[in-house]
């Protein structure tokens, strides 16, 4: 697959002339995209650190992860959404940057670790999972958003 | 996939992710250190 085809077919998308020409746009596509952040950021760190018996401890563990893990669906859509449109606008730029492909690595994983390792596991009675699992799992979904978030924002000052 | 399977899976994977980004990030602080330690002696 090649990848470099699909990034100038990016640049020269009908998207990349919106979001090249119109600031106002991309400016207002952006506040969505920090948004969704928000939100994906906030519903982890509470899932997580009710995990870890921080926070919300008179509601069970369970009600807090099922609340958390919807918005955690709506923001990765939203991200993933608003990203492509923000991509567009300088999509031969981020190819060749590294810190862009470090983001794009951590967010499959994270995603990965969400979908396959974390809502399975959490599906079970939190009751019946080995404690240090489940505090290893909240430490480790905070690490991987961290990394995520941290990559992202080294490529604005790379 | 039975919990204890899946329990070993988040584990092992969870520690993992846990140490890489310990020691990502220990490298980029003694990098700051060093830096530091080149400007001001």
């Amino acid at each position: 697959m090649d990848v470099f085809a699909f990034f100038e077919w990016l640049d020269a998308s009908w998207l990349a002339s919106i979001s090249k020409a119109y600031g106002g746009t991309f400016a207002v596509v952006q506040v969505f995209h920090l948004l969704a952040m928000l939100t994906l950021g906030g519903m982890v760190i509470t899932g997580d650190l009710r995990l870890l018996g921080v926070l919300l401890k008179d509601v069970p563990s369970e009600v807090v992860i099922d609340n958390t893990q919807k918005w955690i669906n709506v923001a990765l859509v939203a991200l993933i959404a608003s990203g492509i449109f923000m991509a567009s606008a300088v999509a031969i730029k981020l190819y060749y940057n590294s810190f862009f492909w470090a983001k794009m690595t951590s967010l499959v994983f994270g995603i990965f670790f969400v979908y396959a390792i974390r809502r399975p596991l959490l599906r079970y009675d939190h009751g019946s999972i080995n404690p240090w699992t489940l505090r290893l799992v909240a430490v480790a979904s905070m690490t991987i958003w961290f990394v995520v978030a941290a990559s992202g924002r080294w490529i604005g000052f790379s | 996939m039975s919990l204890a399977t899946l329990e070993k899976i988040a584990g092992g994977l969870s520690l993992l992710v846990i140490g890489s980004a310990i020691w990502f990030y220990s490298v980029q602080i003694l990098d700051v250190l060093e830096l530091l330690e080149l400007a001001y002696g």
